[in-house]
């Protein structure tokens, strides 16, 4: 491993994976350090939903906060085109489908809520519509008759998780990336204007650790962005929460589109396989450690009785998934910010510190890992992201890197 | 009924599987005055040894050997009892630990719908299944496990074919063949991946007293009585493909090197309608597994055998486990493990004090470490060639019959992703293993290629994750909507 | 070819069961995986791939020995007829291709 480059990833996710696609296309000499197999956390445990209506925890807190939410529109926008570029692009089958999705409602509520969302998208630009029940029945013949109306954007759909990390990563090889995977970061330091890593490698022979030097470290560490950045002496008001997801047996197409329901958990869609994958932001729960104590680094737990709930909630709005099998629920770790929104930008404490993260960045990974790469390169991005920049947490990074 | 939503069912003791090692627990615990559920998803209880015919079929003189005998008086005893709470036809899909002492939830299938059971305490005796080889055919109808066969003539009362061919390197395939040919079938060879002097070699280890090992004595007589009947029976040998369209038409069979490396030039095809393949189990450990206890390989005593202390307590709190998820050890030694188990779960739930159960298990202890000792000889004896696998199978062979991925496919995506090191992450590029056996199957087969490739050491690859639920469940069933 | 041990085994009288719409007897209780066996079927499904699969393990573990179980007017599940005893009257069919 070289020692100095110009940009070193933190994490091998579909944001470190992409930054690394990127960075690298551009010729820049980029190392991303992965502390486990690439793509194994959230980036390859994830639903694989492209959602770009705005989602149910976007709306459960009502009118002024769901409209703060709706500057995530933007980003959607640029999604859509990133994800129907994204195979070519790659030169790979990412099993990417965009054949719209819906967003059901079933009772009153529902559907004033529905309004709601359909009015603040509206005035964003993205391009909804609402259905009546029957209208949605007769594009989704599937959805049973307790959905009394549904929302609809033609470009929501899903893609396979488990081949875009690996796509990205294969490709940035070609590129010329520098990968360590089975190494962690373990020390982060500004010294001048380089930074230098403190790197932990994991191998038969124990810890082998080393330093590496760079003018940019960009953290995209995930559900753990808020530790590594502690590392350079920063805080990211980022939260790990432990989801759960659930998955049938393959079977014949029934499901063509991407569903969710605008008051309740769920998400639920038939992928290229024929399995049907159940989620919705489900929460598990942390696993605890021998003395007691929560351990945030290992495999959550799954929650029974969510379980039940996620896979009720289907069979109330698809009555047909009942006669599938149930095959198996996983869990796996996210990251959410305190305020819902992205983190997007560099930290302007801590010159070269870039993040990029945080919320659904599968949906947002391509076009989080595409602009961080052109602000790292080239001192700004080619679409506006000062509304995701963690300069809106200065008030607590100022005190920070003053004294770091 | 009590579905998962509804408060669940509580017992003292729950064991899962009603094999030796469940069923001599269950009666000793009974014994002890605890409340016991068995819960096992046969029909009737017995567990792999003693798979019973139906009720209402009657047999006269069934297993009438001397290897049967323990395991059948001890059924004797428990099966009818009715202080157990049998849970029969029902699978346990997942087990839950509550924590902090609050003892283990446990989620049924069964033909009423998923239900929940809450237990003080849980023995877990789910005992094995069979290992299977992945050459090329191996998915064709008509290729069974030696041990599948041999439940359809011991339970079903079946000859479940015409003409056999048995392969492998346990000696249980000369009780399966001898059976089989008892019950009318034909059997045109059994074939032993070992060189004939291998074997001899460990029998001759003076340790042994070979008259004493039932289940090594059974074999040679089954090989006497099948020579006698003209059966071929070939050292060094392995079936290497299944031939057939819709199902087996003919076992190819090769001669195999001490790496399992085939010599086809000096193939032979032996016409058949069945195959049987005989390389000894694999513990069922995936429900301790799923409930995060601590398991570690071991290729010649089964695969991920869960770790245990003296009284047979795994790594999370009140999960027991007793038989072969310990560890091979043949039936016998699976009734003194439950045994002791039981005690170690009676303890815990304060029915016996430590030094009752202390003077109850000095002389299980001793009768252990004997059979033990036999059932180390067999599992040297009857380990297969390392690399069988590996040198049988071809491109198209399917490394995962459930998600139809081919061993050329798989070996591709490895090649084309050298930056995973881990069967989890394998399984994740592949699919290979998220099928509805929940690669029970594939997953030993999908570590050893994946090492192979990227020259690990056996193990290095991590055992593939287990979720729940263990078994697929009909989604309806889940939600508590049992029609 | 399968075929039922007689010798020294008593049974209870047979039942009927439809395989593939042809009427076949059947022990009551025994498991289905022995009477489609008995009845000459080997092919108990087939993969997306057209294959033909049957059962292997005979204990639940492979799901190779999947059938369509065909109960009141619904859709028929599909079972693992290694595990699931013969009932009179039931109504089964094999060979049915996986999707997708
Ligand atoms: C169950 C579930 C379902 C989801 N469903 C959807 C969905 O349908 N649609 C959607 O858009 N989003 C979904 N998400 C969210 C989405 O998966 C994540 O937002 C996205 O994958 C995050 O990607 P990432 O690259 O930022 O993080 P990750 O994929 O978590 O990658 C971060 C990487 O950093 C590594 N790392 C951490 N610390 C260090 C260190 N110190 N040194 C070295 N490496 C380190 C980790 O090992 C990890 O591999 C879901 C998430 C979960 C858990
Ligand atoms: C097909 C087969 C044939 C065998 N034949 C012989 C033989 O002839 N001679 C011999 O010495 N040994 C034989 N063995 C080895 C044999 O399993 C052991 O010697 C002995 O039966 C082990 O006892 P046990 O109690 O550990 O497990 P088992 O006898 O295997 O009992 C385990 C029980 O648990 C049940 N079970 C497993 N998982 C679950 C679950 N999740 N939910 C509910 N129930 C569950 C099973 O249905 C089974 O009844 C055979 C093994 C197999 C797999
Ligand atoms: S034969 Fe394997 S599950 Fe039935």
């Amino acid at each position: 491993m070289t020692s100095r480059h110009d940009v070193v990833i933190v994490g091998g996710g579909i944001v470190g994976c992409g930054a690394a696609f990127h960075l690298t296309r551009a010729g820049a000499k980029v190392l991303l350090v992965e502390q486990g197999d690439p793509n194994r956390r959230a980036s390859g445990q994830n639903a694989g939903s492209m959602h770009f209506q705005l989602e149910h925890r976007l709306l459960e807190h009502g009118g002024e906060r769901s409209a703060e939410f709706a500057q995530i529109i933007p980003l959607s926008l640029a999604a859509m085109e990133d994800w129907r570029g994204l195979e070519a692009l790659l030169a790979a089958d990412l099993e990417v489908v965009m054949h719209g999705g819906l967003m059901v409602a079933e009772s009153d509520d529902d559907v004033a809520l529905l309004e709601f969302k359909h009015a603040i998208e509206s005035k964003w630009a993205l391009p909804t519509s609402l259905l009546t029940g029957d209208e949605a029945r007769r594009q989704a013949t599937y959805l049973g008759p307790r959905v009394r109306a549904a929302g609809w954007c033609e470009h929501e759909g899903h893609a396979n998780p488990r081949l875009v990390g690996p796509a990205y990563l294969r490709a940035a090889l070609e590129q010329g990336l520098e990968l360590a995977t089975h190494t962690e970061v373990r020390g982060l330091e500004r010294r001048g204007d380089e930074w230098h890593l403190r790197l932990a490698t994991l191998d038969d022979a124990g810890h082998r650790v080393q330093e590496v030097t760079t003018r940019n470290v960009l953290n995209a560490a995930g559900a753990w962005m808020a530790e590594v950045a502690r590392l350079a002496h920063l805080h990211l008001p980022v939260f790990a929460v432990p989801l759960q997801m659930n998955v049938t047996a393959r079977s014949a197409p029934l499901i063509g589109h991407l569903v969710q329901h605008v008051s309740r958990r769920l998400s639920i869609k038939q992928v290229h396989d024929g399995n049907v994958l159940i989620g919705g932001g489900w929460p598990a729960r942390f696993a605890r450690d021998r003395d007691g104590g929560v351990d945030f680094a290992a495999r959550p737990l799954p929650v029974a009785a969510h379980v039940r709930g996620n896979l009720g909630v289907a069979a109330d709005v698809i009555p047909a998934v009942r006669e599938l099998s149930w095959l198996r629920t996983w869990t796996g770790t996210v990251a959410v910010t305190s305020d819902q929104l992205p983190l997007l930008g560099e930290v302007p404490e801590a010159p070269g510190f870039f993040v990029a993260g945080g919320g659904s960045t599968f949906t947002l990974g391509p076009t989080c890992a595409r602009l961080i790469s052109r602000l790292i390169l080239e001192g700004r991005s080619p679409l506006p992201i000062d509304l995701y920049s963690p300069a809106r947490f200065s008030h607590i990074n100022g005190f920070m890197a003053s004294a770091g | 009924m009590t579905s998962p939503g509804a408060p669940a069912a509580v017992t003292g003791l729950a064991i899962v599987g009603g094999g030796p090692a469940g069923m001599a627990a269950a009666r000793l615990a009974v014994d002890h005055g605890a409340d016991v559920t068995v819960i096992d998803e046969q029909p009737r209880v017995g567990g792999q040894i003693l798979r019973q015919p139906p009720r209402g079929v009657e047999v006269t003189d069934w297993l009438p050997g001397a290897v049967y005998r323990n395991v059948r008086r001890t059924l004797a005893e428990i099966e009818n009892d009715p202080s157990v709470d049998w849970r029969l036809r029902s699978s346990a899909v997942a087990l839950l630990p509550q924590g902090n002492g609050h003892g283990v939830e446990l989620w049924l299938d069964t033909p009423e719908g998923l239900q929940a059971v809450h237990a003080q305490t849980v023995l877990l005796a789910p005992g094995c299944h069979e290992q299977p080889l992945h050459f090329p055919g191996w998915t064709l109808p008509g290729v069974m496990g030696a041990g599948a066969l041999q439940s359809f003539v011991k339970s079903q009362q079946l000859v479940p074919g015409r003409r056999f061919v048995l392969s492998g390197s346990h000696p249980l395939q000369l009780v399966v063949a001898e059976q089989l040919l008892r019950a009318g079938a034909e059997i045109a060879a059994v074939a032993f991946t070992q060189r004939p002097w291998a074997g001899l070699r460990l029998l001759a280890t003076p340790m042994v007293a070979l008259r004493a090992h039932r289940q090594l004595s059974a074999a040679a007589a089954a090989m006497w009585h099948l020579r006698a009947a003209g059966v071929p029976v070939l050292f060094g040998h392995s079936v290497v493909r299944a031939r057939g369209e819709e199902s087996v038409s003919a076992a190819v069979v090769a001669p195999v090197d001490a790496d399992g490396h085939p010599d086809l030039r000096r193939a032979r095809e032996f016409e058949c309608d069945r195959i049987g393949v005989c390389h000894g189990f694999r513990v069922s450990s995936e429900l301790a597994r799923q409930a995060g206890a601590r398991v570690a390989w071991s290729t010649r005593r089964g695969g991920w055998l869960v770790a245990h202390d003296a009284w047979y307590r795994s790594s999370v709190d009140r999960l027991h486990v007793a038989g072969e998820i310990t560890g091979m050890a043949g039936a016998d030694a699976a009734l003194e493990e439950g045994r002791i188990a039981a005690l170690g779960a009676l303890r815990q739930i304060g029915a016996i004090d430590a030094a009752g159960a202390e003077a109850l298990a000095g002389p299980v202890r001793r009768r252990l470490a004997r059979l033990h000792r036999f059932a180390d000889v067999l599992t040297r004896l009857s380990a297969p060639p390392g690399n069988l696998a590996a040198h049988l199978a071809d491109d198209e062979t399917l490394l995962c019959r459930c998600e139809n991925v081919s061993v050329a496919s798989f070996d591709r995506a490895v090649d084309d992703n050298a930056f995973i090191v881990t069967a989890d992450a394998a399984k994740l590029l592949t699919r290979a293993g998220m099928g509805l056996c929940q690669g029970r199957l594939c997953g030993e087969q999908v570590a050893r290629r994946l090492e192979r490739r990227r020259g690990l050491a056996t193990g290095a690859a991590g055992a593939l994750h287990v979720n729940l639920p263990v078994r697929p469940v009909r989604l309806g069933a889940a939600v508590g909507d049992e029609d | 070819m399968s075929m039922r041990i007689e010798h020294n085994v008593s049974r209870p009288p047979p039942v009927q069961i439809t395989v593939d719409g042809a009427e076949v007897e059947a022990t009551p209780g025994e498991m289905l995986a022995t009477a489609l066996l008995a009845a000459s079927r080997t092919v108990f499904w087939r993969d997306a791939s057209g294959r033909a699969r049957g059962p292997f393990c005979n204990m639940g573990v492979c799901f190779d020995c999947l059938v369509e179980v065909h109960a009141g007017g619904g859709q028929p599940r599909r079972v693992r007829a290694c595990l699931t005893p013969v009932v009179a009257g039931m109504v089964v069919t094999t060979g049915a291709v996986e999707g997708p």
